[in-house]
């Protein structure tokens, strides 16, 4: 017999692996156990009972089941009426075994009812005792009450008659209502942890890493309430991840455009009016600050062209773009770099008609995020003269290097430096070179630190 | 040449009516689509340049008033359509008149004031 209760200590989904805390128990357990055990042996409702609580997951269901009572063939609906202790409002469900109406009223009305419930003697009621209440229950009823632990409860079955209940449903009800109590609270306990734990799973499931329970090191290791370790592993092609990124780059995208808009019709104003004052204006000086006028103004029509251009897919790229992209990448990091000298060199000799067939935002996005990794390594342990070199071999196989004389990584750290979340920096997200090496992978190619002197040294090589 | 530009960018607007000037048209000028609808129906114009993006109305709008006067050939050759908008829809609505578009800023202004004053079939 005490077994019959045990089921609740198994998680629901095992799937999700064992990273993830199994089930609690109700705090009062221990105290519902024994009412059940004591209860099961004086009647067939709690075996009834025990059985439904096991095989519902909630208390809708569980009410519904209700309705197979053996002596309840002339119940039809069950009104399960529930207040949560504290809130304002109680929620009132109609249930038929093909059907569920909810609605939520106030719980003072609750409370009335609750109490005349509780007052009446033989408890079994017809439509006079609804007056005054703005319920609709059909036919005659029976109905009691329950103060459980934060809950107050009204269940109410009744007839699509009016005809009186029997005797015996009279007291099938009431073996039924006297051992229900520690049943409902097991099963709005069953009902709210399920709750919870969909939350946890959904949050789970929405990680772009999997949780892997691992052997452990407390030095190194997170551990779970349940005592467990875990890790983060970044999944092969970290999808959501990604997901995440492009969205952030379509929407940096979109605020370009915005922007390129905005300023495009002033300028070309101020162009056309340059160009007319220029022509116009006769006294040399100041004709030729007029021209100085002009040139500022072509030349902010180009950067605003150029970036723009930077977030336009392309799948192919060739030597001049790669060079155009890596000046753009300088000039979008100047905020952070400035003291930094920043100079781009070709390895070997460029193969004129060199194409790479690769997505361009992609590529961008690795080098701006070499670029602005050693630019604050630099900024935050910088040395005499700061520098970043990026070399670039246009022939295949490609390779892109990014190279800085600052505090390179720490040999322990090389192998952790990929890996989601780790970051040195204070107010780092560690996805930067995680997010990398997997567009890079994306790319069909793969970023590789190379240890050396002093500074930090990193190549993207992708297949020709 | 008798010339309306409808733009509310007022440098664009004073420029192109210098360029215009300058090749002897005659130019007149509004800031919005209201008083440019006004203007096209009480007056004659060889051609006028419209800006879509106005401040109270489109320069589609202006176009649709227009075509309570002018045939749809005289319209598409009345209208020069000037725009910074590149996108495909935009440029499909504009070919459903069968006038000339001109992107902003022009790569090539004295290409751009040739359309301008020219007779169509430029096309």
């Amino acid at each position: 017999m005490e077994n019959q209760s045990d089921t609740t200590n198994k998680a629901p989904n095992p799937g999700i692996g064992p990273a993830i805390q199994s089930f609690k128990l109700p705090q009062n357990y221990l105290k519902l156990k024994k009412q059940i055990f004591d209860n099961s042996s004086r009647s067939r409702g709690a075996n009834f009972l025990s059985e439904k609580s096991r095989a519902c997951d909630d208390s809708i269901e569980f009410c519904r089941q209700l309705l197979n009572y053996p002596g309840f063939e002339s119940f039809r609906t069950a009104h399960f009426f529930i207040h949560e202790k504290g809130k304002s409002f109680a929620t009132k469900h109609e249930i038929t075994s093909s059907s569920l109406s909810s609605k939520d009223f106030h719980v003072n009305e609750f409370n009335q009812l609750f109490q005349a419930i509780k007052k009446s003697k033989n408890r079994t009621f017809g439509q006079e005792a609804l007056k005054g209440f703005d319920f609709d229950i059909l036919g005659t009823f029976l109905a009691r009450e329950f103060a459980l632990g934060n809950h107050n409860i009204i269940l109410v079955i009744s007839r699509n008659d009016f005809l009186s209940q029997t005797k015996t449903e009279k007291s099938s009800f009431s073996e039924l209502a006297s051992v229900i109590g520690p049943y409902f609270e097991i099963i709005l306990d069953k009902e709210l942890q399920i709750q919870q734990f969909r939350h946890i799973k959904l949050a789970y499931d929405n990680l772009p890493y999997k949780v892997v329970e691992v052997a452990g090191d407390s030095n190194e290791h997170k551990k779970l309430p349940s005592g467990k370790y875990f890790e983060l592993e970044a999944l092969e092609s970290l999808d959501k991840a990604d997901i995440f990124h492009q969205e952030r780059i379509g929407l940096l995208g979109e605020l370009l455009n915005t922007l390129k808009h905005e300023l495009s019709n002033p300028l070309f104003g101020l162009q056309l009016s340059a160009e007319i004052l220029c022509q116009e204006i006769e006294e040399p000086e100041s004709r030729q600050f007029m021209q100085e006028i002009a040139s500022s103004i072509k030349r902010s029509q180009s950067i605003i062209s150029n970036f723009t251009e930077f977030y336009t897919t392309s799948d192919s790229l060739s030597a001049k773009d790669i060079e155009k992209m890596v000046k753009e990448v300088f000039t979008l990091t100047k905020s952070q770099s400035r003291n930094i000298i920043k100079s781009f060199e070709l390895i070997g000799p460029c193969d004129e008609n060199f194409l790479l067939k690769a997505n361009s935002v992609w590529l961008a996005q690795i080098l701006f995020n070499l670029v602005v990794n050693s630019a604050q390594a630099l900024n935050n342990h910088g040395g005499a003269v700061p520098q970043i070199i990026v070399k670039a071999k246009l022939r295949h196989p490609f390779e892109l290097h990014v190279i800085d004389n600052g505090p390179g990584a720490d040999a322990s750290a090389v192998e952790k430096i990929f890996r989601p979340f780790y970051t040195t920096k204070e107010k780092g997200t560690g996805l930067g070179l995680a997010i990398s090496q997997s567009l890079a992978a994306k790319l069909g190619g793969n970023i590789e630190y190379i240890a050396q002197g002093q500074g930090a040294h990193f190549v993207l090589r992708l297949a020709p | 040449m008798k010339i309306l530009v409808v733009e509310d960018e007022i440098l664009i607007q004073k420029s192109l009516q210098i360029f215009l000037q300058k090749r002897g048209a005659e130019v007149e000028v509004s800031s919005n689509g209201k008083d440019a609808i006004e203007m096209i129906l009480h007056n004659n114009y060889d051609r006028v340049v419209c800006d879509l993006m106005l401040q109270d109305i489109t320069g589609f709008d202006v176009i649709e008033e227009a075509k309570s006067k002018y045939t749809p050939d005289e319209i598409s050759e009345l209208f020069v359509i000037i725009t910074a908008y590149s996108s495909e829809q935009v440029l499909e609505k504009a070919r459903t008149y069968n006038c000339e578009v001109l992107n902003k800023p022009f790569s090539d202004m004295q290409e751009a004031l040739d359309i301008m004053m020219s007779k169509k079939g430029k096309k």
